[in-house]
């Protein structure tokens, strides 16, 4: 439940990220939708980091066993390439951040992107986690 | 007809899924309620609000906090939690 919760959330902020058509109540539209597409972004990452802080909170598995109702614990294996994928999404998400606060008018695109593949592989590695 | 000892078994298997959650609630109900700042921030948007620079940063800052609190490394494993 928790994990769908979560991945239910970080989908939407990167929905949210990927089509922000609608028109905002200021001067400079490009700012605030370029703005609001990072924040959304950046939410989604927070709730990806919350629930990998919860799952490494768990107890860690012991050998030979595996995650279940009874046994709710954290698998070593699971942890460790959530922490790659983490990596990677700090960097992409960092990266995404200062560009913006860098270069304000120039397109981000690219940098969005890897932000939101990067995310994608943080809540791949949570679902697989969950199993 | 279900017997005693199908109840019994049953029970304890209840027991053992509740004790498990129980065990680990703290962990479960941070986790929940760490996050509702950034989901509100997304319903936020969706509702039609604004975000500023300022906002980005102090968020950000406060998420690579947490984030580098998740990727310290874990203890060792001495073979007893290799999964």
């Amino acid at each position: 439940m928790r994990t769908f919760v979560a991945a239910t959330a970080v989908v939407s902020g990167l929905a949210l990220a990927g089509c922000q058509t609608v028109a905002l109540p200021s001067l400079n539209l490009n700012t605030a939708v370029t703005l609001n597409t990072i924040y959304g972004i950046e939410n989604a990452y927070g709730v990806a980091v919350n629930a990998a802080n919860a799952y490494k909170a768990l107890p860690l598995c012991r050998t030979g066993t595996v995650p279940s109702a009874s046994n709710l614990c954290a698998r070593r294996s699971v942890i460790e390439r959530l922490q790659a994928a983490m990596r990677r999404a700090r960097t992409a998400v960092n990266n995404l951040v200062g560009l913006q606060k860098a270069y304000p008018s120039v397109d981000i695109t690219n940098a969005l992107s890897a932000a939101q593949s990067a995310l994608i592989g943080v809540q791949q590695v949570l679902a697989s986690g969950a199993q | 007809m279900v017997s005693a000892a199908e109840i019994e078994a049953g029970l304890a298997a209840a027991e053992a899924i509740v004790s498990a959650i129980v065990k680990v609630a703290p962990a479960i109900e941070q986790g929940v309620i760490s996050s509702i700042p950034y989901v509100q921030a997304i319903a936020g948007l969706i509702g039609g609000s604004n975000a500023t620079p300022e906002e980005i940063d102090a968020v950000l800052a406060r998420i690579d906090a947490a984030a580098d609190a998740f990727l310290e490394p874990l203890p060792p494993d001495d073979g007893s939690t290799a999964t």
